[in-house]
């Protein structure tokens, strides 16, 4: 009993930092209909900035400095890479966003010194709970914390104001979005620039949970928060916080009780990473359009 | 002074020239039909006027004013208003979300807005019911009406109706006509683009496209009877 209430507290909130990914995945899917694999480096580069400025500034105001940095991103991608290519194939859409990813990982190896490894100091340090013999950091806390603040913002911005109903209207019918006045353009500037908000508090808070080096947002999250976007449906804003939380506990249930199995942990050390595998392909079996997307 | 000036514009796609120097004024108050075959140049010319394309040559005044190559956006907040060929709804979000969405540009005026509504809901009653439908899931007729609707929101001086009637029974495309003649009495401007001479009918004005250039201008009665306007139109059809 013990072990279980661990393991889902665990699940809970190693899950956290998926969905907060995976929102900003969502949110630019729902708003411009593109794959984004620069998310995760909408992270790492915040993260890189907060540490940088925190040679000279106080942590809170550094990773300040560093959500603004995400932001920045946000936009200079929507406006250099999103926009010119907003005509152009899909498939380019997508590959140049991993370009912006890879070239955000080439450059921050380049500039900021190689590959080794950093520590960000955690906004509040310490434990703040422990459930049976599983300590639960202040860190950890606020990446939920942040993960409710910002998926009930964005559940009120899309469901409740004029301006997320032209975020939607956007992504549906562009032509017409500008016939009524409200403009495709600034519209696409909103949806990106809350993306690297959403990316720069996540490497910042994710940044400050261990050492991290370049790249390292994309490389522990990016996968799992994109599974965790398709599990909930890809368009669901719901849904990626669900699929994130359903993927931390897949993962923390795999590796405390799978592993029991003797054949399971001499042949796989890393059976959540299989789990998580099995999760994708029996939800695209079962419910293709994902737990919370809409029937195709 | 005229309301919509059109001079001598000049318009295509990519390099390929569709507009030849097209040239005609609508009236404060008119209703004018712009006709011709598939083809003809029509929906390039009001994409032209409202900035959803940039002519390549001549002049666009609105009101006196040089428009010439302005956004959509602000050409919406001139007053002057496009409802598409093809629709256009905004497919997932409700009949009612599409309309607050036409009502972007004075969406402070919450009166004006509810207002709006309400009149657009009596023009087409269908709508009134389907209030909390999904666009997309409405069928051709109700999608058109709502276009029209939405088009109306943003409470325009010009509004361009590119084929009205595209796809409806005759007993419906008559229903749209007479709101036609309904949102024209309350002072709207309005230009039709069709294909249908029904449209005839309830115009002021009449303009007949042939491969890029006006073939055809004609007012009033004239052009109800006129021998001339179906030897170049009909008369090909
Ligand atoms: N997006 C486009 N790209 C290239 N050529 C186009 C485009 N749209 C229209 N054309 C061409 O421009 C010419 C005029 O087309 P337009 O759509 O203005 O005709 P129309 O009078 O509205 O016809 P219809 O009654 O069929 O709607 C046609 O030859 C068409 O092939
Ligand atoms: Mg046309």
């Amino acid at each position: 009993m013990d072990q279980l209430i661990a393991t889902i507290v665990l699940g809970l909130f190693f899950g956290a930092p998926y969905a907060l990914l995976a929102l900003g995945i969502v949110l630019v899917y729902k708003g411009s209909r593109v794959f984004n694999f620069a998310q995760g480096e909408f992270g790492t580069v915040a993260a890189f900035a907060a540490y940088i400025a925190n040679f000279w500034l106080p942590v809170l105001v550094a990773a300040l400095v560093g959500i603004l940095v995400g932001i920045a991103m946000g936009l200079g991608v929507e406006r250099f890479v999103a926009r010119p290519l907003a005509n152009a194939p899909k498939v380019i859409m997508l590959v140049a966003t991993a370009a912006v990813a890879t070239g955000a990982i080439a450059l921050q190896v380049g500039a900021g010194g190689g590959p080794q490894l950093r520590t960000f100091e955690p906004l509040v340090a310490g434990n703040a709970f422990v459930v049976f013999n599983v300590a639960i950091e202040w860190q950890r806390v606020l990446v939920m914390l942040a993960l409710g603040l910002f998926a009930l913002l964005l559940y009120l911005f899309f469901s409740r104001t004029d301006l997320g109903l032209a975020v939607m209207a956007a992504s549906q019918e562009p032509v017409a979005t500008d016939l009524v006045g409200i403009g495709t353009r600034r519209m696409s500037s909103l949806v990106w620039g809350m993306a690297g908000l959403l990316g720069g508090v996540t490497g910042v808070l994710f940044a400050g949970l261990q050492p991290f080096t370049p790249g390292v947002v994309t490389q522990s999250l990016l996968v799992f928060a994109f599974v965790a976007a398709v599990v909930g449906g890809m368009t669901s804003l719901p849904g990626a916080v669900i699929g994130g939380v359903v993927l931390g506990l897949v993962q923390s249930f795999s590796a405390s009780y799978l592993t029991r199995v003797e054949v399971v942990a001499e042949n796989l050390p890393n059976v959540e990473w299989l789990a998580v595998f099995v999760l994708l392909v029996a939800v695209l079996a079962l419910r293709p359009s994902g737990l919370l997307g809409k029937e195709a | 002074m005229a309301l919509l000036e059109v001079e001598e514009l000049r318009a295509g796609y990519g390099s390929q020239p569709v507009l030849d120097g097209v040239s005609f004024e609508v009236e404060e108050g008119e209703t004018a039909v712009l006709l011709g075959l598939n083809g003809a140049g029509k929906t390039t010319t009001v994409t032209n006027i409202v900035g959803v394309n940039t002519p390549w040559g001549g002049r666009v005044r609105f009101d006196g004013r040089d428009v010439t190559g302005m956004s959509p956006p602000e050409l919406v907040r001139l007053g002057v208003c496009l409802v598409p060929e093809g629709r256009r709804t905004f497919p997932e979000l409700t009949v009612y979300e599409n309309l607050r969405l036409g009502a972007w540009t004075r969406r402070k005026d919450a009166a004006g807005i509810a207002a709006s509504v309400e009149l657009v809901f009596e023009y087409f009653p269908r709508l009134a019911e389907r209030r909390d439908q999904a666009a997309g899931s409405m069928s051709g007729g109700e999608q058109q009406m709502l276009a029209i609707g939405r088009g109306l929101m943003a409470a325009p001086r010009l509004l361009l109706i590119d084929e009205a009637s595209l796809g409806l029974s005759p007993l419906l495309a008559k229903t749209v006509f007479e709101v036609v003649d309904l949102i024209n009495e309350s002072g709207v401007t309005v230009i039709l683009v069709e294909q249908n001479v029904g449209a005839l009918r309830h115009a002021d004005r009449a303009l007949v496209m042939e491969k890029g250039t006006l073939v055809y201008r004609g007012v009033g009665d004239e052009i109800r009877d006129s021998t001339r306007l179906r030897e170049t139109y009909l008369g090909k059809a």
